[in-house]
């Protein structure tokens, strides 16, 4: 996967991946359920650019499918669908109403100039195809000048390295923001993503409590700029996670300076219940434990 | 026509001098003039390695992917636009080593393309170290000891998977590499071509020896779709070594030809519309 990945990164390909997550390390346990493929699909290959989308239930997976293709064909960059097997195994109905189609893919360009790589502000080079229009189209895994040959020229790795880190800034600023709900006033604040979204919201709901608002992560990468503001001004964060090691924490904590004082994680291979949730955050909330 | 059309201006190659793939180079760039292709018509595909490097010292289309898999993208290509010609070019560690499930697969599966492969019985780019077609007792930087491994026969491997074209030619005879290279684009079907570049072309000439004819498929003695005449071509394990074609069959449907995106369209898939239509119309199928 991050060989793959890395060379779209690199030749500037648009490809659209579903990683639909289940416990590991290796084949761990094949038809069980996990969120602990967020590391994996935020550092799949050097330093290479692309967009995570976490859709919470099936109309939003279609939705943010629809998501991923438009941001992989705009910046010509991977993006990366992640569900997990409690998704994948779930089916109910949907309202057709709630269904957005497919929009118009882009058309690559006819290429008229033989530069396929060339820069621009936005790092986004014109997409040509071959056979199409008097252009070469090269694609190449080494680092290249803009025609697409290889060159280890240290200023041409810069130059080229500048170009598609760049695209990042344009993703950055249509990020997703993460959907927020509670008191603007809150206290404590709970952080989930993905499938678990659903989960805590009714648990939330149960709970009934007005000191507590809920931060539910669809976008994972880039990530909207406006998480920070809402994460500092939270006294108390509680993350609520299907794997080991509190991912979603980390990576708040590497961007943001600000990660979960509490976590409440799930690994057994199974998905958390509406109850288990309620109980387990019912008690985190209140300080007695209840984080194991 | 422009006779230094594939030429590419300006460039630095990274071969050794007399390296036998300068030979090979021109052989394929002469093929493709003759036979009256453009730039634009054809994509060359290749991995990692020193052939691999080939694309980059002419004019076309390239691919130049990672380690072993120049046939997968030749092959996912093909099927995204079935009029380019499309040539997989690598050495033998590229094609055989990291390559070599692709190898067998790409046979099998069997789309319009060519493979070429520079069989120089080591990795050249990393300095010499034992490829899957090194033989037994052969010593380097690495394998101070000799080879243990029996090497790869990837003409035999070829046939028994049901190539459709299959050749041998010698880098250092650039006309016959040439013939053979034409011959091998206009087949339709998979065509797996072996060379010998290596450094040494003239100790390797004593070693070589020009097979009159082709073994085609329904000639003569065959079992399971080859010519065991061919196959046994392809068993001499010491030289002389049999070149030119040694088998040819016609009429095997192609990979792409399958494909239901071209059942009733020949299209390019970028000359298509997004079936938004069928979409809405599946969608809406569910919904009653």
């Amino acid at each position: 996967m991050g060989e793959g990945l890395s060379l779209a990164g690199v030749m500037e390909t648009p490809v659209v991946v579903h990683l639909a997550q289940r416990p590991g390390p290796a084949t761990g346990m094949a038809t069980r359920t996990e969120q602990a493929d967020l590391d994996l699909a935020l550092f799949p290959g050097t330093e290479s650019f692309h967009g995570r989308f976490c859709p919470r239930d099936n109309g939003e997976r279609l939705c943010h499918s629809t998501e991923g293709f438009p941001s992989a064909l705009k910046y010509q960059t991977p993006a990366i669908v992640l569900t997990d097997q409690y998704f994948m195994n779930a089916f109910y109905n949907l309202d057709p109403e709630s269904l957005e189609y497919l929009g118009e893919p882009p058309l690559p360009t006819e290429l008229r100039k033989t530069r396929r790589y060339e820069d621009s502000p936005d790092g986004c080079s014109p997409f040509g195809v071959p056979g199409w229009g008097k252009g070469i189209v090269g694609a190449d895994s080494h680092e290249h000048d803009e025609i697409g040959h290889v060159y280890e020229d240290f200023k041409l790795r810069k130059r080229m390295q500048d170009k598609r880190l760049r695209k990042l800034d344009g993703m950055a600023a249509e990020a997703l923001p993460p959907f927020f709900s509670g008191p603007e006033g809150f206290e404590k604040l709970v952080i989930c993503w993905g499938s678990t979204i659903p989960i805590v919201r009714e648990a939330l709901s149960l709970l009934e409590r007005s000191d507590t608002a809920l931060l539910a992560f669809e976008q994972l990468w880039p990530l909207h700029g406006g998480t920070g503001e809402v994460l500092a001004k939270a006294p108390f964060i509680v993350s609520v996670e299907g794997n080991s090691t509190g991912q979603l924490s980390r990576l708040l904590q590497s961007v943001f300076g600000r990660g979960s004082d509490e976590a409440i994680l799930k690994y057994s291979g199974l998905q958390f219940s509406v109850e288990e949730v309620a109980e387990r955050l019912g008690m985190v909330l209140s300080g007695k434990g209840g984080n194991r | 026509m422009d006779s230094g059309i594939f030429d590419l201006a300006g460039i630095d190659i990274s071969w050794c001098p007399g390296c036998g793939d300068f030979k090979i180079l021109d052989s394929i760039k002469n093929a493709l003039r003759e036979l009256e292709l453009t730039p634009h018509d054809v994509v060359m595909v290749s991995g990692i390695g020193q052939a691999a490097k080939t694309p980059h010292y002419m004019r076309s289309h390239f691919f130049n992917g990672l380690h072993g898999r120049a046939l997968s993208n030749a092959t996912a290509i093909k099927a995204a636009n079935k009029s380019l010609k499309i040539i997989a070019i690598g050495g033998d560690g590229d094609m055989y080593g990291e390559g070599g499930n692709h190898f067998t697969h790409t046979i099998r599966r069997n789309p319009d393309i060519t493979n070429l492969v520079f069989n120089n019985m080591v990795y050249g780019l990393t300095k010499g170290q034992a490829s899957p077609t090194s033989p037994v007792g052969f010593r380097t930087s690495v394998q101070v000891d000799g080879v243990q491994s029996r090497p790869f026969n990837p003409l035999a491997a070829s046939l028994v998977n049901g190539a459709t074209f299959v050749a041998r030619a010698f880098a250092g005879d650039g006309e016959q590499t040439k013939e053979i290279i034409k011959r091998a684009i206009l087949h339709k079907g998979v065509f797996p071509c072996r060379y010998f570049p290596a450094l040494r072309l003239v100790q390797q000439r004593q070693y070589l020896q020009v097979v009159p004819g082709e073994h085609l498929h329904g000639g003569g003695a065959r079992r399971g779709g080859f010519s065991c005449k061919a196959l046994e071509l392809a068993l001499v394990e010491e030289g002389p070594f049999p070149l030119g074609v040694l088998y040819r069959r016609e009429g095997v449907p192609v990979f792409e030809d399958t494909l239901a995106a071209y059942r009733n369209d020949d299209r390019p898939l970028f000359r298509r519309e997004a079936p938004r239509k069928a979409v809405k119309e599946l969608i809406d199928s569910m919904c009653c």
